[in-house]
């Protein structure tokens, strides 16, 4: 009998807890997310308070020294063919390029360009690599001229001692372009099917040039991708191995040789002294480079152990994309380390935006009166709170650029005043009325896919409480990547979906991908005739006057703004950091269109390190 | 005791084919397909529709056949698309989808790496959890045996992620010091690398420790509860010899099965600390290919593992068959 | 009949003044392992603060013992410092981190309890069926269990996760089936010594069903070491949780799963440090009274660590003194 009383007593406790168990996930389910304020702390301010970089050096450079740096992600593809150009990392460093990013117009020289951004691409601003120079006599064709007595970098490897520093070819270069336009699973042929099947490389050994042409329609995919996104390299190699996935297999012209790679571990270069470029400018002018003797590239996936490591010089320079006021505060806001560091900030020019289906006739969104309510519902400047501040609010088509893109940009202030009634939500009113104009006086619902981490769920979450006020009922879908880049790519959300999209880079804006076409980037599916004019006229300018087709993509952005096709979202601040020991960098990202290789450049005090930090 | 030995080994075949095919469909079943990842990553500005592009992945990863075939290709029974084989049977275990590297190398260079970290954490477990252990066994109940257990508890119950991240965070601020974030391999500096091991392992292990001082005390506590050890207490032996001479060696049998279950640690990793030391290894490889739905290697380094902990299981039933006869008969 | 010795009435003896087992258990707990009592009430303290979180399911929302909802933002109080408003400060998007840890409390509460449950529920069948029925069934059974082992833990809660999508419940489903079939291996060897004895083949003689003896018979009989899995495994069950949401996987924001937090807390560690502070406390706290209280309990009722005397007898409770007749 008592045995059966302590069999029921755990059975009923047993019961109870399943009960509780299955009644839980509602309880916890309940989000009141609601904003308050409180009396006596207030909003924090927007100023972005960063002690300038240093102006250029007027010191002669020394050689010497291991420069450090740290990647958030193994290091995937040694073959651009293999994997996109963006991850090769390494090929910065060993590959080069027909064309790339002018140093001597950056802050080191002339100061036009900044080179901060990783998708810069104006050919104007261009000088030579492993072509001296270059013509375009018509849209449709361009000739490279290209260097002499350069020679690929020996090492003791295999594939090194196959081609054993001999000279670089003109058959080289046409070896390589072709074979990024004819390998099968190639970037190129998935990417660009139109360019790779319709482009035709000759080379002429007497004239040491090589001759692209391509059909008119991929001119501007032309002019865009292959004097600075193609990587040359030795055909021997890639006639005796395949391709040049196997690092060991590292052969190239670049001013680093790779030596060793641990895979999520580190990587090695060492100076590649037959290496034929010179300082262009500066004290330093005529300098044989690099000056460094070698680098490493740490791979550390965790960012607060990338910016521990930083914070006591185990890396030199801080700079990727996660680099935001969340992830740095810390040292931003320690006055005793900012005094000894440099930082410059930016505004990353792929930043994220709600787009919806404006393509859809039942959609609510295809009216332009829906559109601009939900904006005026949002409270879009309590979202730059999330970064303390440091956000911009107009990022969208195009992001507060750097000084090369300045034509671009629309300032705040310079827009009509319609428009800048858009981003100074909520006025729930002003919603209300449009969204009864539109024919939804009690407003619909929505459903929202989103990435699940912590910022897209809070910003959600924000939105949602906004939109709430206005009869608009947003349901927040969280997804894995996984599961949310597949809706993002296969682009068949919903009539009544909201969806997290990002927007193609600055460097892309005559392609005005963001705005129209069929790529993932139009997530808003638009379809606008000004739009339509605007690129017929921006065709006729392409690669031949960069002034004119910036000025025509700044006047159709009010336009566009007004449309509200996206909603976007707050960018932050990004920034770079680094020690005061890295000379002759000014906060460079890129020298031109991906191309990481700007290391070359700079050179390390060694005594100031030692000062600093004592090794 | 030979056909003992001989079924248990075809058992361990079964399990073997089993996992596989586990391995292979359970990773298909998570949403989120990899031809669509890749197609993000390769999209990269370009025009075309996207489609287009889902097809032309499709087609050049070889998933375009059905996921049996995917399955016989993977073991290496029917040639991959170019004609060549390469998989189980190979010894290659597959060519992973994102990088086209060989499996096994991947795998290869990371082993050691789970390896070291695994015998330190054991090492560290065992020489925290024994003397606790035995002590809290011997002197049951008494305030020796509840600060000893506390502390094996507390062991476990302190986040060890939580500890591991504060090693990196304070020490830079105070001292201006972190562990180290470049890996250096054994056989090239053998003091770097122990340096960079040490702190992740003893962490690693002493949240170990809190399970095996459980087993260990009360292993203990079974065997002195026996009849011989009332009879050698009762012969008047002092208490060392009672417990060294015939306590303790009755119980170090069941201990092989402790360290028998701690193994799967030596070849999975722990995802946690390889994460937060920046370490290469095994776990972070299962975690990595799993976000990037790489089929081919998340296949491989289950098998790797399955047989690696079907064959430490094997060796443990055999140490103890041959240890204790009875079980031989069952 | 010597002088001096009390007679003691056998029968009494026998029949003894013996509470009901759990009582009897409880008491032995309080009297006799302190360490344990504090466990339990740890225990208990969780599970209060879990189930009066708020009083929504009663459907009062209203009164609740967290000060705010754990999502209630303060605009301009972000990663403020513990103050008379917010005891335990507030996180980096503006919310109260005491509201957050109560919270927490039921979601660890739910996970461990959810968990366990769906875990002794998965040992017992399994256990069972395979040890008892044994033969070609136990062989097949145990395969599959052998295949289930072979993959590391984190690769069946990342897949099965990644399959369900994240959530509390997804969470609990995973957790309880992976505890669920590596701790039937316990049971099964619970019940096969269980079978062992004369009395279940004398059951099986009077033709009792399958079914019957298993639920009447053996299943009494491994209570022990099903309520010391069900405890420990609690306290499993609230750590690993935590480190898979720690790891990004687990419970999605803006829940608050007392690992997730300390993930997030991580990036203002140096300038906040209090806001990894707490959850890490209550992590360890929680865990450390589970543990302390499944270790007592086993104690108590592993048969195993019964008998013995003298030293090693396990209680403090020593042989009642016989009062020698004394002169």
């Amino acid at each position: 009998m008592k045995k059966k009383i302590g069999w029921l007593l755990f059975s009923l406790l047993l019961i109870t807890a399943m009960v509780l168990t299955s009644c839980g996930p509602q309880i916890v389910t309940t989000t009141k997310g609601e904003t308050k304020t409180i009396k006596g702390i207030t909003t924090i301010g927007q100023t972005v308070n960063i002690t300038p970089p240093p102006p250029p050096e007027s010191v002669k450079p020394q050689y010497g020294g291991t420069y450090r740096v740290a990647l958030a992600t193994d290091i995937l593809y040694f073959d651009d063919t293999v994997g996109t150009n963006v991850y090769c990392v390494s090929l910065g460093y060993t590959q080069e390029e027909l064309l790339m990013g002018d140093w001597a117009k950056g802050i080191a020289g002339t100061g036009e360009a900044e080179w901060m951004l990783v998708g810069t691409n104006r050919l104007d601003q261009k000088t030579g690599s492993l072509a001296e120079s270059w013509e375009i006599p018509q849209q449709g064709t361009i000739i490279f001229h290209i260097r002499k007595g350069v020679h690929w970098a020996k090492s003791n490897s295999d594939a090194g001692l196959l081609v054993n520093g001999r000279e670089v070819t003109v058959d080289d270069v046409v070896f390589s372009l072709n074979r990024a336009f004819t390998t099968k699973g190639g970037y190129f042929m998935t990417s660009y099917p139109g360019l790779a099947k319709g482009a035709v490389v000759t080379g002429d050994s007497t004239a040491w040039t090589v001759k692209v042409e391509c059909p008119v329609s991929e001119w501007v995919n032309c002019i865009n991708l292959v004097p600075d996104f193609l990587y040359i390299v030795p055909p021997e190699v890639v006639n005796k191995y395949g391709n040049m996935q196997d690092w060991k297999n590292s052969v190239g012209t670049g001013p680093f040789i790779l030596t060793n790679f641990v895979s999520n571990g580190t990587a090695s270069y060492i100076r590649n002294p037959n290496y034929w470029g010179t300082n262009p400018v500066g004290p330093g002018k005529g300098d044989q480079l690099p000056y460094v003797d070698a680098v490493q590239q740490l791979i550390i996936p965790d960012a607060s152990t990338r910016v521990s490591a930083f914070r006591i010089g185990k890396i030199d320079l801080m700079g990727d994309t996660t680099v935001n006021r969340i992830l740095v505060g810390d040292i931003l806001d320690d006055a005793t380390l900012m005094s000894k560091l440099n930082v410059k900030s930016y505004i990353y020019d792929s930043c994220y935006t709600l787009a919806m289906r404006t393509d859809k006739a039942e959609s609510p969104f295809s009216k332009k009166d829906v559109r601009q309510a939900i904006m005026l519902a949002l409270n879009l400047n309590a979202i730059k709170n999330y970064y303390k501040g440091y956000a911009e609010l107009v990022v969208w088509p195009i992001a507060p650029p750097p000084k090369e893109y300045a034509g671009l940009y629309v300032p705040f202030e310079e827009l009509p005043a319609n428009v800048q009634a858009l981003y100074k939500g909520p006025n729930v009113e002003a919603a209300k009325a449009l969204l009864t104009k539109a024919g939804y006086p009690t407003g619909f619902d929505v459903n929202l896919i989103t990435y699940n981490t912590p910022v897209f769920m809070d910003i959600s979450s924000s939105f949602q409480a906004d939109l709430a006020k206005v009869g608009i009922k947003l349901t927040i879908d969280g997804k894995d990547n996984a599961t949310w880049t597949g809706r993002y790519i296969s682009r068949n959300y919903g009539a009544n979906e909201f969806l997290w999209t990002s927007n193609a880079g600055i460097g892309t804006y005559t392609r005005m991908i963001n705005f129209r076409g069929t790529s993932t980037y139009n997530g808003s599916y638009i379809n606008d005739p000004v739009v339509e004019t605007a690129y017929t006229e921006m065709m006729q300018y392409v690669g031949i006057d960069e002034a004119k087709c910036q000025q025509i993509e700044h006047d159709l952005i009010p336009y566009l703004l007004e449309q509200a096709y996206v909603i976007p979202v707050p960018a932050a601040y990004l920034y770079k950091l680094w020690w005061p020991w890295v000379k002759n960098y000014n906060g460079e990202g890129s020298l031109g269109y991906y191309n990481v290789g700007y290391q070359k450049y700079f050179w390390l005090d060694l005594d100031l390190r030692k000062e600093m930090i004592g090794h | 005791m030979q056909a003992y030995i001989i079924r248990r080994f075809m058992l361990i075949f079964i399990t073997l084919f089993l996992v596989t095919i586990i391995a292979f469909l359970s990773v298909r079943f998570i949403p989120g397909s990899l031809i669509d990842l890749m197609v993000a990553d390769r999209y990269r500005e370009s025009t075309i529709s996207s489609e287009e592009m889902l097809a032309s992945v499709k087609e050049q990863l070889g998933l375009d056949v059905p996921v049996w075939e995917q399955y016989v290709r993977w073991l290496g029974a029917w040639p991959q698309k170019d004609g060549s084989f390469s998989g189980v049977l190979e010894g290659d275990l597959g060519k992973s989808l994102w990088t086209a590297r060989i499996t096994r190398d991947e795998i290869l260079q990371r082993v050691p790496i789970s390896l070291e970290l695994g015998i330190i954490a054991i090492i560290t477990a065992l020489l925290v959890a024994f003397p606790i252990g035995i002590y809290s066994a011997i002197r049951q109940d008494t305030m020796g045996d509840y600060l000893g257990r506390s502390f094996a508890i507390l062991c476990i119950a302190v986040p060890g992620f939580w500890l591991a991240t504060m090693t990196y965070i304070y020490p830079a601020k105070w001292f201006n010091w972190t562990p180290a974030v470049i890996y250096y391999p054994i056989t090239e500096n053998f003091w770097a690398n122990l340096g960079q091991f040490i702190i992740p392992g003893v962490l690693m292990g002493m949240a170990m420790s809190g399970t095996t001082m459980r087993m260990t005390r009360t292993m203990m506590l079974e065997v002195l509860r026996q009849d011989y050890i009332r009879t050698a207490w009762s012969k008047g032996l002092r208490e060392r010899v009672v417990v060294v001479k015939h306590a303790l060696k009755n119980a170090l049998i069941p201990i092989v099965t402790i360290i028998g279950l701690q193994l799967p640690v030596l070849i999975g990793g722990s995802v946690i600390m390889e994460q937060i030391f920046v370490l290469p290894g095994m776990g972070r490889l299962m975690l990595d290919a799993l976000s990037a739905r790489d089929y081919p290697v998340v296949s491989g380094v289950n098998l790797v593992m399955a047989t690696v902990i079907l064959l430490a299981n094997f060796l443990v039933d055999m140490t103890y068959a041959w240890l204790d006869p009875r079980i031989r008969y069952r | 009949m010597a002088e001096g010795i009390k007679e003691v009435d056998l029968g009494t003896l026998a029949k003894g003044k013996r509470l009901p087992f759990l009582v009897d258990v409880l008491v032995r707990l309080v009297r006799e392992k302190p360490l344990g009592t504090v466990g339990a009430v740890i225990v208990l303290l969780l599970l209060l603060v879990g189930i009066f979180a708020d009083l929504s399911w009663l459907g009062l929302p209203n009164i609740s013992l967290a000060p705010y909802g754990y999502n209630d933002v303060w605009v301009g109080a972000k990663t403020a410092p513990p103050s008379a408003q917010f005891w335990m400060g507030t996180d980096n998007v503006g919310r109260d981190e005491l509201s957050r840890i109560i919270y927490g409390a039921r979601i660890s509460m739910f996970v461990g309890l959810g968990v366990s449950t769906i875990g002794i529920i998965l040992n017992v069948i399994i256990g069972l069926v395979s040890g008892f029925v044994g033969g070609k069934t136990d062989l097949i059974i145990q395969r599959f269990v052998d295949a289930w082992m072979c993959f590391p833990g984190i690769f069946i809660i990342l897949t099965i996760m990644g399959i369900l999508g994240p959530g509390v419940l997804q969470m609990i489903i995973v957790l309880g089936v992976l505890y669920g079939i590596t701790g039937s291996r316990t049971i099964r060897s619970a019940v096969i010594s269980v079978k062992q004895n004369v009395y279940i083949e004398a059951v099986r003689s009077i033709g009792c069903p399958v079914w019957r003896i298993m639920l009447r018979h053996i299943l009494p009989n491994i209570m022990a070491p099903l309520i010391i899995i069900f405890t420990v495994s609690i306290g499993g069950a609230i750590l690993v949780e935590s480190q898979i949401s720690f790891l990004g996987y687990g419970i999605p924001p803006p829940f608050p799963s007392w690992g997730g937090m300390i993930s997030q807390a991580r990036l203002d560690m140096l300038s906040a440090p209090w806001l990894a502070l707490w959850p890490g406390l209550a992590l360890a706290f929680v865990v450390y009274g589970i543990n302390m209280f499944g270790d007592a309990l086993r104690d108590l009722l592993d048969p195993r660590l019964r008998g013995g005397l003298g030293r090693y007898s396990g209680t403090k409770k020593k042989m009642p003194k016989q009062k020698a007749a004394k002169k």
